[in-house]
């Protein structure tokens, strides 16, 4: 297994360094001279002399190569630069709206697995049951509906007719957990909703697929109860390919946590982003860029060794 | 009658398939559940976006103060917004948006994911590694956050927005393409064109590609279900087409901050946006399920 994470590490550090790269690289599409970009969003209020200085400061004026490694031993240490915006450290701002998106997403993973789960294994063991047929129907809609639209049809319904629960707005579980409940409830599903989806859809076809599998017929023929058949063969081996799909949801529910956080008015770093893309605030799309990329990344490796630890078949491939 | 008696003279043009020929898969794609009325949306909605001009009861862009947010009516069957312009013109022109966007995303990521995954497959080794290992960075941006930052960079208009949301399809494609290609590459007739000194380029271009469009048909289809949504989606965060332009996603922005006044602007640019993703997703598995029936209810 140590062998098999290490091989997996070094297989990770080319990826790393394209990602960076690319990150980086967003700066030399920009239109324009960057150094304005990164200093003043675009407009062009410092004089030649101050544009050369600011050039030379961030080694804009050596070979590409070189100035992503710079940029990439200044991010390194943390500094990803002033935002045009607000004048704050984009590295300070980052630590302040990703524990609210954390919070968010994984509270949005935990219902959507809670649901999809159960509903993925049923919806195989009853195959083409009207149970089946209408989970179905939900997976597949689910995946097609702009989440901007369901969050809309809940404020809707769940705000506006039934006055339930309060449209928009933020609250730290640590201050009010009740109140933080109540205004994260539409927010998580509408990000779950997606992810929920998927997640059903991959349990199903998985369930499905270890259901015809010989050691359950043993299992059914040595005459075992199906709930025992059920848990202790099949979901056991089903859930594999789910812990892959979950791992690879990273990335969507960071995607989908830009609109969900702009919708409820959650400071995120999804927000932080579509801020800074209507401010044309570059060292912070950067900063965001780099950091989604970075747990992305992160999330297939982890996911990958979660993989093998839990399928000894993977790691001697 | 035997085999022998009827032989193919040699250096006779090859034997071609009847002109009515694409009509046989095309039946066998509607036998596939739901796929006919998935197909029959996406043809309406190409048709109304095509005669967007002729069939618009109004002006998209015509202001009336007086009419300013009026409920459905016999009028404005859809209503009419805060500026008094007509909800159903708005949908009729923002289904060209959508699907000018769609169509232009997934062209240029084919384009590049088709051209970048057969050499990729063909000539393996280092450029193989190479290119795949940009694809897997390509990947590790999330679609909408890559889409993002590439209109940061190039700025909001429609031309932009089709590279961004295409950027994204472009490993996908690669990726199929590739390992298709992998397999192609070893087939007899690769063999035999290469003994008679066919050049790799004509190779690529003349007996691969062909052999390799299948499941590029279906990635493109469920392609633009996603470039739809990825639209209506940068349009929403109000970083895609901009105003006065009617898209999808633009309507539905605006309609939120209206959601307690005029509940109507939301329902009808969400249920198109909805219906149109829905059926390119069908017919994307219909067609995997007509070209390659060993992945046939897999998902």
């Amino acid at each position: 297994m140590q062998a098999y994470i290490l091989r997996r590490l070094l297989q990770a550090l080319p990826l790393l360094v394209l990602v960076t790269f690319a990150t980086y690289s967003l700066i030399l599409i920009l239109p324009g001279d960057p150094v304005l970009a990164l200093f003043t969003g675009g407009e062009a209020t410092l004089d030649q002399e101050q544009l050369a200085a600011a050039r030379a400061k961030l080694g804009l004026d050596k070979p590409v190569p070189l100035q992503y490694l710079l940029w990439l031993k200044r991010a390194l240490g943390g500094d990803l630069g002033v935002s045009t915006q607000t004048g704050l450290e984009v590295t300070e701002e980052l630590s302040k709206r990703l524990p609210v998106t954390a919070q968010l997403g994984l509270t949005a993973l935990f219902f959507s697995l809670l649901v999809s789960l159960p509903a993925g294994v049923l919806s195989a063991v009853w195959r083409n049951s009207l149970l089946d047929r209408v989970i179905t129907v939900f997976a597949v809609a689910g995946a097609a509906m702009p989440s901007f639209w369901i969050g809309m049809l809940l404020i809707l319904l769940l705000s506006v007719r039934l006055r339930l629960l309060p449209p928009v707005g933020y609250e730290s579980f640590l201050e009010d957990p009740l109140r933080a409940l109540k205004l994260m409830a539409m927010p998580c599903l509408v990000l779950g909703w997606q992810a929920a989806a998927v997640i059903t859809r991959q349990t199903r076809s998985a369930v499905l697929e270890v259901l015809r599998e010989d050691y359950v017929r043993t299992a059914y023929a040595k005459g075992l109860r199906s709930l025992r058949v059920l848990g202790l063969h099949v979901l056991r081996n089903a859930l594999l390919p789910v812990v892959t799909v979950v791992g690879l949801l990273v990335g969507p529910l960071l995607a989908g946590a830009v609109i969900v956080e702009q919708m409820f008015a959650i400071p995120g770093v999804g927000r932080l982003l579509v801020a800074a893309v209507l401010a044309q605030d570059f060292p912070t799309v950067q900063g965001v860029v780099l950091v989604v990329a970075l747990a992305v990344v992160t999330a297939n490796l982890l996911t990958d060794l979660a993989y093998a630890a839990l399928d000894p078949r993977i790691r001697y491939r | 009658m035997s085999e022998e008696a009827t032989p193919i003279a040699v250096g006779a043009p090859p034997l071609r398939p009847l002109a009515l020929g694409w009509l046989q898969p095309l039946g066998r794609l509607l036998r596939v559940r739901l796929a006919g009325p998935a197909l029959g949306f996406i043809l309406l909605v190409v048709a109304v976006a095509l005669l967007a001009p002729v069939v618009s009861p109004y002006d998209p862009l015509a202001q009336d103060a007086d009419l300013s947010l009026h409920p459905p009516s016999l009028a404005h069957p859809f209503g009419t917004d805060q500026l008094g312009r007509d909800v159903l013109a708005r949908m009729l022109y923002g289904a060209r948006v959508a699907l000018a966007v769609s169509l232009g995303a997934v062209s240029f990521g084919v384009a590049l994911g088709l051209t970048l995954g057969i050499v990729s497959g063909y000539v393996r080794g280092v450029l193989d590694e190479v290119l795949m290992r940009m694809m897997d960075a390509i990947v590790a941006f999330p679609g909408l956050i890559l889409a993002l930052a590439l209109m940061a960079a190039l700025g909001p208009d429609l031309r932009n927005v089709i590279i961004a949301i295409g950027v994204a399809n472009v490993p996908w494609v690669a990726r199929v393409v590739r390992s298709q290609t992998l397999s192609v590459r070893e087939r007899d007739y690769i063999l035999a064109a290469r003994s008679m000194g066919a050049h790799h380029g004509r190779i690529m271009l003349r007996h691969v590609f062909p052999n390799v469009l299948a499941p590029v048909i279906v990635q493109s289809t469920l392609g633009m279900g996603y470039a739809v949504l990825a639209e209506a989606g940068l349009s929403f965060l109000g970083v895609g087409v901009q105003p006065p332009t009617p898209t999808w996603g633009g309507m539905l922005r605006f309609a939120f901050g209206l959601l307690h006044q005029a509940p109507w602007l939301s329902l009808v640019p969400g249920a198109a946006i909805f219906l149109l993703v829905l059926s390119f997703n069908i017919l994307g598995d219909a067609l995997r399920d007509v070209l390659d029936p060993r992945l046939r209810g897999s998902l």
